[in-house]
C-alpha cells in the first residue's frame, strides 16, 4: 500500500547544516562530578522530591516524584549523594533560576536499579499491557522531541479513544539537529520494537516511522529492520515538517481541527527517541536517565554525545572541544525555535535535543516598521496572518489577537524568518500570549476571591446574631477611616521591619 | 368563538405579565449593572476605596454616584473598563496610587505569632487558619493581598511579600530589541 502525501500550508526549504554531526557515531561523555535535576523539565506540574539532602541513593532509585495526573518521576543517574535541594541555574528564556536536587556522584560504574519491583527481562510477547504502561510510567518517561509531555498520560488518553493511526515521528526538521538521524541509525531495531509495543498497547490500527526524505543513512537502517506492518516514510524535508500538527497533515492527509488534539481525529504522535525509551524501560527495565545530544555550530568537535540527564552543559561543551565564550553563546535547541542557555552551568534536561554554539552578532540588524508585504502570510505553516497579530500583539490588544487565533501559533519562527523589516515577530506572539495568560489567571483568582469574601458575608450575616464577639473583633478594622486604616498598615509594617532588623 | 375568546384571554394575560415585568426594570438593571461593576473590580477586598469591600465599591459606583477612581489595586485598567461600561470619562487617566501591585500575599512569621486569631478575623476572604493560641498560617493562594490583617496583629508577626518572581510567575517581556538573528545563523 502506498500512501499519499499532502502537503501543509507554508513553511521554508531550510538550509540542513547536519552533515558535521550526522555522520559521526554518537560517543558517550564522562560523567561529571555534580549532577543537577530540575523539578519541571516536562509539561505539567512540578516532580516533588522524596529524597532527603545528605542522603545516598543508587543509580536508577526514585528521588521525585509526583502526584498529579499529568506529572512525572525523576531518577538518579548515577549513584552518589543528595547534596542540595534548592535554586539553581536552569536552562529557561527568563535566564532565572528553577528548583533542582543536586546529587554529587560517588559510584558511576554501579548498575542501574530496576524499574519495576520484580526486576525480570521479559521477551516481548510475554508481557501484557498493564506490565508495558506501568513501566512506561515508572521509567519517568516524557516527549523526548521537545515538548515534555509525560507520554504514560498520552498513552492513557490514546486508550481511552480509538488510535487510527500511530505516527513515530523521525521528522528531525530543524536546522543543526540530528540527534535523532543519529540514533536511528545506531538503535533502529529498538526504535521499531518500542514502535510496535507502542501499537499494541494503543491497539492502533496503522503504524508510520516517518523520517526526512534526506535521512538516507537512518532510512537504509530502519528498512533493514524486520518492520512487519509498520510503514517507513520519507518526506520532503520542509520547515516544519516535524512539528505534530504539521506531520499529521502530511501523513494523513487531515487537519487537526482549532481546539481539539491529535487523538481527537485519531493519531497519536511519539517521537523516535520516545519510541527507544519506552522499549529501554519495557523489555531492559531502565528508568529515563540519559539521551542523545547533538552539539553543533562553531565548536571545534561537533557530533552527537549520550549524556547523563543532568549533567551541567558546561561539562559537555568541554568535551566537545573549544569555542571563544566571548564571542559566542550557546542555544538549546536549533536555530529556529532554540532557547539562549544563559548560564552554562544549567543542566541538560530530558527535553534538551541540541546545544547550538553560535557568534553572537556585533552589531544586529535592527528592528524597522512593517511595511505590510505580506511575506509572513505564505509561509505560516498554521494559516495565521502574523502581520496582522503584530499589530494586536504590539498595542497588547488582547481581544483581536485572539480573535485572530494567536493561540494557535506554534512559534515555530518562520515568520520572524523571512521579515525584511527585523521584526521578531514570535517574541511579540509570546509576549501577548503571556499576557493573556496572566490576564486569564487574575481574572480566575478574582473570581475565587469573590466567592470567599461573598461566603464569609453570609455566614457573618448569621453568625453575627448569634455572636456577639465576631461583630467586635471585626469593628477593629472596619470602623477606621480611610486614611487612618493606610496610616496603620503603614506603621504596622514599620515596627515588623524594625523588630526584624533587630533579631 | 370560545377559542377567539380563549385565545384573546390568553394575549391579555401575556401582555399584563410583560407590563408588571417591565415597571420594575429599574431596580433590575441596577442589580446587572452593580454585578457588571464588581465583575470588573480586582476582588482583592482591601477597602482602600472606603467600602468594605468590592461589592459595597460597587453598589456604591452605581446607586450613589460614587467616584469611578478609589481602586488603587485595580489600576488603570479597571478605571478604563468602569468608564467605558459606565460612559464616564473622568477616572480614565493615569494616576500616582496605579503603583500599587497586585502581585502580593502576606505570611505570617510562624515563630512569633501567639495565636490570637485576629487576623483570622479581620481576613475577608478567609485565607487565614488556624486556632486560639496554635500557630496561625496564611493560605498563599487564597490570599489577595489586601493588608487588612497587619493592624490588628498585636505582635507584628504578618509581611507583605512579592508574589511576581521566580521562575513560575515569570512573563515574556515586551520586545525592545532585536536583530534579524536567525537569518544570519543558518547563513543566506
Amino acid at each position: 500500500m502506498s500512501r499519499i502525501l499532502t502537503s501543509f500550508a507554508g513553511g521554508l526549504k531550510l538550509e540542513p547544516h547536519k552533515d558535521s554531526t550526522r555522520h559521526i557515531p554518537s560517543r558517550s561523555v564522562e560523567p561529571p562530578n555534580v549532577l543537577y535535576l530540575p523539578l519541571q523539565q516536562h509539561i505539567g506540574s512540578a516532580s516533588v522530591p522524596c529524597v532527603a539532602v545528605g542522603q545516598r541513593v543508587v543509580r536508577g532509585e526514585v528521588v521525585a516524584d509526583s502526584p498529579a495526573y499529568v506529572g512525572m518521576r525523576l531518577h538518579a543517574p548515577t549513584a552518589g549523594v543528595i547534596s542540595s535541594i534548592g535554586d539553581f541555574p536552569v536552562i529557561h528564556p527568563s535566564g532565572l533560576h528553577g528548583s533542582c536536587i543536586e546529587i554529587r556522584p560517588d559510584d558511576v560504574s554501579q548498575e542501574a536499579l530496576s524499574v519495576s519491583n520484580d526486576s525480570k527481562k521479559y521477551e516481548l510477547e510475554n508481557l501484557d499491557l498493564r506490565t508495558i504502561f506501568e513501566r512506561i510510567q515508572g521509567a519517568g518517561i516524557v516527549g523526548l522531541g521537545g515538548a515534555g509531555f509525560p507520554t504514560h498520560v498520552k498513552i492513557n488518553e490514546g486508550s481511552a479513544q480509538r488510535v487510527e493511526t500511530l505516527i513515530i515521528n523521525g521528522v528531525e526538521c530543524e536546522p543543526y539537529i540530528t540527534c535523532d538521524d543519529r540514533l536511528m541509525q545506531e538503535q533502529a531495531e529498538e526504535i521499531v520494537a518500542g514502535a510496535k509495543l507502542l501499537s499494541r498497547i494503543l491497539s492502533a490500527a496503522h503504524c508510520i516511522i516517518a523520517v526526512e526524505d534526506d535521512m538516507q543513512d537512518a532510512f537504509e537502517a530502519l528498512n533493514r529492520v524486520p518492520l512487519e506492518s509498520i510503514e517507513l516514510l520519507a518526506i520532503p524535508a520542509i520547515y516544519p515538517a516535524g512539528s505534530e500538527k504539521q506531520l499529521i497533515t502530511v501523513l494523513t492527509g487531515m487537519e487537526v481541527p482549532d481546539g481539539l488534539l491529535p487523538i481527537n481525529i485519531g493519531v497519536a504522535t511519539v517521537n523516535v527517541a520516545t519510541a527507544w525509551a519506552i522499549y529501554r524501560a519495557v523489555v531492559e527495565d531502565e528508568p529515563l536517565t540519559r539521551r542523545i545530544v547533538t552539539v553543533a555550530g562553531e565548536i571545534s568537535n561537533p557530533g552527537n554525545v549520550n549524556v547523563l540527564i543532568g549533567t551541567p552543559v558546561q561539562h559537555v561543551l568541554d568535551q566537545c572541544g573549544q569555542f571563544d565564550a566571548g564571542t559566542h553563546r550557546v542555544f538549546s535547541g536549533g536555530p529556529m525555535m532554540g532557547v539562549e542557555i544563559h548560564d552554562t552551568k544549567s543542566p541538560i534536561t530530558k527535553t534538551t535535543n541540541c546545544l547550538l554554539v553560535t557568534a553572537r552578532q556585533e552589531h544586529p540588524e535592527a528592528q524597522s516598521a512593517c511595511i505590510r508585504c505580506g511575506e509572513c502570510l505564505p509561509v505560516c505553516p498554521v494559516k495565521l496572518q502574523p502581520q496582522q497579530l503584530y499589530d494586536a500583539a504590539r498595542v497588547a490588544d488582547v481581544d483581536a489577537a485572539q480573535d485572530l487565533h494567536l493561540f494557535d501559533c506554534i512559534e515555530c519562527g518562520c515568520c520572524s524568518y523571512v521579515c525584511p523589516s527585523a521584526i521578531p515577530l514570535v517574541h511579540y506572539f509570546r509576549y501577548a500570549k503571556s499576557s493573556i495568560e496572566a490576564l486569564d489567571a487574575d481574572r480566575t483568582s478574582a473570581d475565587y476571591a469573590r466567592g470567599r469574601y461573598d461566603r464569609r458575608e453570609q455566614r457573618l450575616e448569621v453568625g453575627n446574631v448569634t455572636d456577639g464577639h465576631q461583630e467586635i473583633a471585626l469593628a477593629d478594622v472596619s470602623e477606621l477611616e480611610v486614611g487612618e486604616l493606610q496610616d496603620h498598615v503603614r506603621d504596622a509594617i514599620a515596627r515588623a521591619a524594625k523588630r526584624r532588623s533587630k533579631s | 368563538m370560545l377559542e377567539a375568546i380563549f385565545v384573546l384571554l390568553v394575549m391579555i394575560a401575556v401582555s399584563a405579565w410583560m407590563l408588571l415585568h417591565h415597571l420594575e426594570p429599574e431596580r433590575d438593571s441596577k442589580r446587572r449593572i452593580i454585578h457588571r461593576v464588581d465583575e470588573i473590580l480586582p476582588q482583592t477586598q482591601c477597602q482602600q476605596c472606603g467600602y468594605n469591600g468590592c461589592l459595597p465599591y460597587a453598589s456604591a459606583i452605581v446607586e450613589r454616584g460614587a467616584p469611578i477612581d478609589r481602586c488603587p489595586p485595580g489600576g488603570l485598567g479597571v478605571r478604563r473598563s468602569l468608564a467605558e461600561l459606565l460612559g464616564r470619562g473622568d477616572g480614565a487617566q493615569r494616576r500616582a496610587a496605579d503603583a500599587q501591585s497586585l502581585n502580593q500575599v502576606v505570611v505570617i512569621d510562624e515563630p512569633v505569632c501567639i495565636g490570637c486569631t485576629k487576623c483570622i478575623q479581620a481576613c475577608p476572604v478567609d485565607a487565614i487558619v488556624g486556632a486560639a493560641k496554635q500557630m496561625h498560617t496564611v493560605l498563599s493562594a487564597q490570599c489577595t493581598g489586601c493588608e487588612l490583617c497587619i493592624p490588628p496583629c498585636p505582635v507584628d508577626c504578618i509581611e507583605v511579600i512579592d508574589t511576581k518572581i521566580g521562575i513560575d510567575a515569570w512573563r515574556w517581556p515586551r520586545p525592545m530589541y532585536h536583530g534579524h538573528e536567525r537569518r544570519s545563523v543558518i547563513g543566506e
